[in-house]
């Protein structure tokens, strides 16, 4: 039985890691506006999934005109996967 | 949380990423995708396979900066793999019916023609294919994302 990762199991992580499963890579500011969270919040979430390994950050430019793109690396992915198909063998087995 | 609604609620993420943002093409990119496939093509005709190697590299070249612009002005690189049916198996759908015409107007251009510029004519009929084929795609995507959308009462912004 897949287990529920404490890193992706977060609410707001868990969004954040459904829109990277379903794209090759998002931009900081589509993000932002897509989850409605502050800009410190949404960097302190990216760190936190950063530092699990799941992401790969590729920053463009300085300034204002910079632009950080993330990417969820294989691993990610494959945590992703795993968080889900725990998710949905735990409704398997408790049914509403 | 509750595992249903966690599921239902990442579903959903997933599809307003398709279905909720109007992703708009620069009208001028069909054309010059057009333009560059012809201007491959047609250096066939110059019997120098340099200047075709040329082409190849700057069509190949062109073809990645535009896909790379449209994903900056989009703020995300799209996942075929993840599209909602009915539009990936389209999206797969059009690459692939796409290429095999491309192909086959060139071959039987070149076939049926015996103008020296028959790579000329042929690479003509490929740049046809690509504005109007590509714009017929784009229209029935836009079209079936839209009522999608509207079925699942996603707002498109």
């Amino acid at each position: 039985m897949a287990e529920l990762d404490p890193v992706i199991h977060a609410p707001k992580r868990l969004r954040i890691m459904s829109i990277l499963a379903a794209t090759d890579g998002v931009e900081f500011s589509f993000l932002q506006e897509r989850l409605d969270l502050a800009a410190p919040d949404l960097s302190k979430q990216m760190s936190t999934i950063e530092k699990a390994g799941y992401l790969k950050v590729d920053k463009t430019g300085r300034g204002p005109g910079s632009t950080t793109w993330y990417k969820l690396t294989r691993k990610g992915r494959a945590a992703y996967e795993n968080h889900v198909a725990a998710l949905r063998d735990l409704i398997e087995v408790n049914p509403v | 949380m509750n595992e249903e609604a966690s599921l239902s609620e990442i579903e959903r993420e997933q599809l307003e990423i398709y279905l909720g943002t109007e992703q708009e093409t620069p009208r001028w990119t069909l054309p010059l995708l057009g333009l560059i496939a012809w201007a491959t093509i047609a250096s066939i005709d110059l019997e120098n396979p340099w200047v075709t190697i040329a082409m190849i590299v700057v069509a190949g070249a062109t073809f990645g900066a535009t896909m790379a612009l449209q994903q900056k002005r989009a703020g995300f690189s799209p996942r075929i793999a993840a599209l909602p049916e009915p539009l990936r198996r389209r999206a797969n759908s059009f690459l692939i019916v796409g290429t095999a015409v491309i192909v086959l107007v060139v071959v039987a251009t070149v076939a049926i023609s015996d103008s020296p510029y028959r790579f000329t004519i042929a690479g003509g009929a490929a740049f046809l294919v690509i504005v109007i084929g590509g714009t017929w795609f784009q229209h029935d995507y836009r079209e079936r994302a839209e009522m999608m959308a509207r079925e699942l009462g996603i707002e498109r912004g």
